[in-house]
């Protein structure tokens, strides 16, 4: 039978990485089919391959049974491919019009038709029955709409082939239902969807195939009535997967974190962090669960003092450290691995040296009055690197030459280093290989067991249950709901995520959560 | 000081024909400065070479204008190099790879020593070259409106450039909301990934925005040059390329803004003007007055719009608190 | 055995030494081969424009290092020019390497200048106290003046790139005004009274006539040198270099780690003010004992140029600006004795840095060579892909 893509003997190379090899990937016309693998297995770049951004290094594509040759994505969109990207790329002042017809406006005269422009684009949302308003900007809507407008604008450039890369990422429970709603109904008119996830939960719920990648190769192809959950978990990962890790029990000790009515402002000076009131204790884990977006960034900001909080305290040991400086709270015993490794976490065009002592530049032996002691510094680095086996030619290469696994360690081995009270961690295996997820899970557990307080921040679900001694959600700036680590379900830990609580939806009032907090502990 | 001497000053310093007229006419080189910064930065590129460019269409418009002894060819002369050195500077930071402020430093310093260079190897006089070879532009009188009594004296009697320059605020408006390449340059500028996907060449608006920026540069260097005055001058731009990036700011990114503003500098350089010819002040201070007003100027936007942001943010915390 | 094993671990030791040695030096290599690169596309870039002006390139370019370190005097000539374009160079790399373009180190070497003739004319010390009080002056009077854009940059965030240019032009009309009204010795000229012996700082031919007979070189440059063993110094030994380095490698790691931004940001603009201001005031109290009224201008712009020549390290700025130095020098000789303008080599310094900037034109060049297989189309195909849609690996 003649398949709507065929992609066969796929490869590309990107510098120092092989992503796709030799893959074969096919997809029936008017299916949902998953395509499923890890981050980094070669999904991004199969697709983008797909949708002609990246030129294979070997392979043929053939649409409908014809052979093509992408240069560039005009290319692929003229054959009827379309792409919803994981972080949308709409030009935020821009109406939902002006985005969907974005570099294929009608004109008149070579001036734009914005009357047409407004009607093509009622046209095409009634035609599927996606609704949204032309006139508003897209600045001022919710992500799920803001998909919408992505789904659209693929729609509009008469795509029958729809590629979503991890589409629900950004959205809660409920707008992950509507999308597979419009999914669906998208597909009962003919058009084929490929499905990018990697939620297990999806694939089964959505596709009617799933394509298994695994370090950029294929691993198989499967029906989905005919496949499992754990069955496709050994596909991904390449062995039986240990859904909790072997831990001790956690054994608290005094308070060191205390977090009353937190408020914190996000760059846009909206309300990140509402009314947030945590503790945790040394030699605890707090994990926060949540979907991304709702406060997790500015909590952390607001913690380690990278953001100053609008309202609320912030104490460690008791005392506050609301308004001292980064680096007093550094000082008073609080280190953090932040979200944005390549950001945040190091300093990439500096010597793994550098990026090692920005914690300790400061005081003996590192340095000494205002001299620094290069010797020592040397050693010091020449130490954490054999500490947290991180793989580097040397200590004074720059950080931009070692790999993401490699320079996770470089940001924990500095931050560990420095036997913190608190130890805040935040999204901390992100992108990172099987092998580097567990040395980075066993690392944050011997800082525990050490006596640090940590609390770990993660949109991985499975993360926060298997390394969380105790787990509390935040949804909207606020937490909805704290729970044990062992007692809670995904479902329950679902629902709160979504804002839906035992005592009603969306429970803002903390008190009662700093209640339960309290009572737990 | 009662209001009527206020009244007086301001009718001699501002509100009479000639200083309006002056106004509008030394605004000119400050819109088409303000358009070559408007025209890269909605592209998402910071230029800081409008100095330099604007240099090198004043020298060539002289060039152009001494051998064929026509100010419009010498104004044709300055588009084309404006189009020649814009594009250089595209290849060497867009397509090389160079650090684009670093870039435009070297150009505007290059800008200096090649002008005073050329015009020395080739018009054989150093500091300035005056010839009566050199057309300068002659003013224009449009029949109809000349004749109206007051505002005739204001809207009439500009040489060409001028003329130009109001055309190019509204064809630049025009073009930057109502044409498919200005939407592209737009998104390119706010969202270049989103225009990449739907199919826009990033890089070639990017490109073509610097040259048309060098186009605006070289439109102010022969104004300068054929217009303001006739004859190149060492270092005429005067900062007018930098003073064009500030415009762009407190015009908001927006052509009429960049108009508006730029009135403010032509209303100083026109008061400075008067002010020096009564010897009230020194003339370093009046010369002084444009990057003077910029600094002050851009200070008080700045804090305008953090305060605007602040005032947007109270009221929003206030919606949210009756909510409750 | 024992003595063996500390054998072998020393051998083990020095071999990755010399490895690691090996590293910085191929790295230094490489580094330098971009810069050397670029000056020979501008050397045959020079060449051209001198063909077309009617000269023998070869002559020319030979008359220039003659005169710029063919002979004692040349030598001494390069090092009086190439004095304040140490200090400016210097100016513009801790800017640089704290992560700021201070566009402004010529109006700050200007400030700075005056303040020190003032101080240097206006009051009668003895020379151990006059001297220093007055390079003093300079540093303050250019940190001072390199405040005005820091503030603006750090209470309200604007950008310093337009500040500082802003601040060069009023600096200008200032000093004007200055040595037009206030400073005027005598209504003929606009130049301030001569600075008292007390402040100058004494020139070669003064120790030993016939040392550096017929040249202004003065002992400035050991002022200038002092500088740039003291900012290496702090560049690489103490923790506030650290923290500028850090700060300019990346501030948003930097802010994360702990480190004070606002602090580091004001300390190394109002330094990098300050060592374009002693470099103003050493110019006047070494070479011209007075201010007049636009004496000379583009210091500050030569030492933006010759920092970014120098890949913005101390080390390498210097060496740049000794090289620019040398450059003025033989151009000067150049232009009296064959009438070429000594704007060439500004010209040719530009190219330099254009060539230099363009880090990416070599490669560029040599993708298009192989990919066409003749080394001839690689233009064509080059003037070609540049309005044909590029390919987007890169940026994605």
């Amino acid at each position: 039978m003649t398949y709507e893509i065929e992609m066969i003997g796929i490869r590309k190379e990107f510098p120092g990485v092989v992503a796709n090899d030799n893959i074969d990937f096919a997809v029936r016309k008017g299916e949902i089919h998953a395509l499923v693998g890890e981050n980094g297995a070669g999904k991004s770049t199969l697709m983008n391959v797909l949708f002609g951004l990246y030129q294979p290094d070997a392979g043929t594509i053939k649409i409908r049974g014809e052979e093509v040759k992408f240069n560039n994505n005009l290319d692929s969109i003229a054959k009827g491919i379309g792409m919803v990207h994981q972080s949308f790329k709409l030009v935020p002042s821009f109406t939902v019009a002006e985005n969907i017809t974005l570099g294929h406006e009608p004109s008149k005269l070579g001036f734009v038709d914005k009357d047409a422009v407004r009607e093509n684009v009622i046209k095409i949302s009634k035609r599927f029955g996606l609704k949204v308003d032309p006139d508003s900007r897209i600045r001022d809507m919710p992500v799920g709409i803001q998909q919408r407008v992505e789904i659209l604008k693929a729609l509009y450039l008469l795509s029958d082939i729809l590629i979503l890369d991890e589409p629900t990422g950004v959205l809660t429970p409920q707008e992950t239902d509507e999308l597979f709603e419009v999914v669906r109904s998208l597909v009962a008119t003919g058009i084929t969807v490929i499905f990018i996830t990697h939620k297990f939960r999806e694939v089964m719920a959505i596709s009617d195939r799933v394509t298994v990648l695994r370090d950029g190769k294929w691993i198989g192809t499967k029906d989905t009535k005919d496949t499992n959950p754990k069955e496709l978990a050994r596909m991904m990962v390449g062995r039986e997967v240990l859904l909790r890790i072997d831990k001790t029990e956690a054994n608290p000790k005094e308070q060191v974190l205390t977090v009353e009515n937190l408020k914190v402002l996000d760059n846009r000076l909206q309300e990140a962090v509402r009314d947030v009131s945590l503790s945790v204790k040394a030699g605890e884990i707090l994990g926060i669960a949540g979907v991304e977006g709702n406060g997790q960034r500015e909590l952390v900001e607001g913690i380690i003092g990278l953001r100053t909080a609008v309202a609320g305290d912030i104490r460690i040991n008791g005392k506050s450290i609301t308004k001292m400086s980064v680096r007093q709270r550094r000082d008073y015993g609080i280190s953090c691995v932040p979200e944005d490794r390549y950001v945040r976490g190091v300093a990439l065009r500096a010597s793994l040296e550098d990026n090692l002592i920005i914690e300790n530049y400061d005081k003996a032996p590192i340095s000494k009055g205002q001299v620094l002691n290069l010797k020592k510094i040397a050693q010091h680095a020449s130490r954490l690197i054999s500490e947290f086996d991180i793989r580097t030619p040397s200590s004074k290469v720059i950080a931009s030459t070692l790999s993401g696994g490699n320079l996770q360690k470089v940001v924990l081995a500095r931050e560990i280093d420095a036997r913190p009270k608190l130890l805040i961690v935040a999204q901390p295996t992100r992108g990172l290989d099987v092998g580097s997820i567990e040395f980075v899970h066993r690392r944050i557990l011997e800082a525990r067991d050490r006596g640090a307080a940590v609390l770990l921040v993660s949109a991985e679900l499975e993360e926060v249950m298997s390394l969380s001694d105790r787990i509390a959600v935040l949804y909207e700036g606020n937490i909805v709901g704290t729970v044990k680590g062992g007692e809670a379900t995904e479902e329950e830990l679902g629902l709160m995520m979504a804002g839906i609580t035992d005592e009603g939806e969306d429970q803002r009032d903390s008190h009662s959560v700093e209640q339960q907090v309290s009572q737990e502990v | 000081m009662d209001t009527s001497v206020l009244v007086d000053i301001l009718q001699r310093y501002v509100f009479n024909v000639a200083n309006l007229q002056g106004m509008l006419r030394l605004s000119t080189p400050v819109i088409l400065a303000g358009l070559c910064a408007l025209i890269t930065a909605r592209a998402g590129i910071l230029n800081i070479a409008g100095e330099g460019m604007i240099l090198f269409g004043a020298w060539f418009a002289v060039a152009g204008s001494y051998y064929t002894q026509n100010s419009y060819v010498g104004l044709a002369v300055a588009i084309l190099s404006g189009l020649v050195v814009g594009g250089l500077f595209a290849l060497f930071s867009l397509k090389f790879g160079a650090n684009i402020i670093v870039m435009g430093i070297a150009i505007n310093i290059f800008a200096v020593s090649a002008t005073i260079f050329m015009t020395r190897i080739v018009f054989g006089v150093a500091g300035s070259f005056m010839h009566p070879n050199i057309q300068g532009f002659s003013p224009i009188h449009i029949p109809l409106i000349k004749d109206i009594p007051i505002l005739g004296g204001i809207l009439s009697g500009y040489t060409f450039p001028v003329y130009l320059t109001w055309l190019l605020v509204l064809l630049t408006t025009i073009f930057l909301y109502r044409t498919p390449w200005g939407i592209h340059l737009r998104a390119v500028g706010e969202s270049p990934e989103a225009a990449r996907t739907q199919g826009i060449n990033v890089e070639r608006v990017r490109f073509l925005s610097v040259m048309a920026s060098g186009v605006f540069a070289s439109l102010a260097g022969s104004y300068l040059s054929l217009g303001h005055m006739v004859g190149f001058f060492d270092q005429m731009s005067a900062g007018r390329g930098f003073i064009g990036m500030a415009v762009n700011t407190f015009g908001g990114g927006e052509p009429v803004g960049v108009f508006l503003s730029s009135l403010l500098f032509g209303l100083t350089d026109t008061i400075g003007f008067r002010l020096q010819g009564e010897r009230i002040i020194p003339i370093y201070f009046i010369s002084m007055l444009p990057y003077f007003v910029t600094l002050i100027a851009l200070t008080y936007f700045t804090i305008r719009k953090a305060q605007v942001a602040k005032a947007v943010f109270k009221k929003k915390a206030a919606q949210a608190e009756a909510e409750r | 055995m024992p003595s063996k094993t500390t054998k072998t671990s020393v051998l083990l030791k020095s071999s990755q030494m010399f490895k690691l040695i090996l590293m910085q030096l191929s790295g230094l290599f490489r580094k330098s081969l971009n810069v050397i690169m670029a000056i020979l596309a501008a050397a045959v870039v020079g060449s051209i424009l001198m063909l077309i002006v009617g000269r023998n390139p070869f002559v020319v370019y030979r008359l220039l290092f003659q005169n710029a370190f063919g002979s004692e005097r040349a030598l001494f000539i390069t090092m009086q020019r190439a004095t304040p374009l140490i200090f400016t160079a210097i100016s513009s790399s801790i800017a640089f390497r704290t992560g700021v373009f201070n566009v402004g180190v010529e109006g700050q070497f200007f400030i700075g200048a005056i303040a020190g003739t003032f101080v240097g004319y206006a009051f009668q010390l003895p020379m151990i106290l006059h001297l220093p009080l007055s390079l003093l002056a300079g540093f303050l009077g250019g940190a001072a003046w390199a405040y005005i854009p820091t503030l603006m940059r750090q209470k309200l965030g604007i950008s310093e790139i337009i500040t500082t240019i802003m601040t060069n032009y009023i600096a200008t009309f200032l000093i004007s005004w200055l040595t037009n009204y206030p400073m005027r010795e005598t209504p003929l000229v606009a130049e301030t009274p001569i600075v008292q012996n007390t402040a100058r700082i004494p020139q070669f031919v003064n120790l030993n006539p016939n040392l550096a007979k017929g040249t202004q070189a003065h002992l400035g440059i050991f002022i200038a040198l002092a500088v740039v063993i003291i900012t290496w110094y702090i560049f690489k030994y103490t923790k506030l270099g650290y923290q500028w380095r850090m700060v300019g490698l990346s501030a948003l790691f930097s802010e994360f780690g702990g480190i004070n931004m606002d602090k580091t940001f004001i300390g190394g603009m109002l330094v990098s003010g300050g060592i374009a201001g002693l470099g103003g005031v050493v110019e006047i109290l070494g070479v011209w004992r007075r201010y007049k009224d636009l004496f000379a201008t583009g210091f500050g712009f030569k030492g933006n140029l010759a920092s970014l020549l120098g890949g913005q390290s101390i080390i390498g700025s210097t060496i740049a600006a000794i090289f620019y130095g040398g450059l003025e020098a033989g151009a000067l000789g150049l232009e009296w004795s064959t009438g070429i303008p000594r704007q060439l080599i500004d010209i040719v310094v530009g190219l330099i840095i254009f060539f230099m900037a363009a880090q990416g034109m070599w490669s560029f060049l040599n993708k298009l060579k192989l990919k066409n297989g003749k080394p001839g189309e690689g233009m064509m195909a080059f003037v070609k892909r540049m309005f044909t849609p590029k390919r987007k690996e890169e940026t994605l």
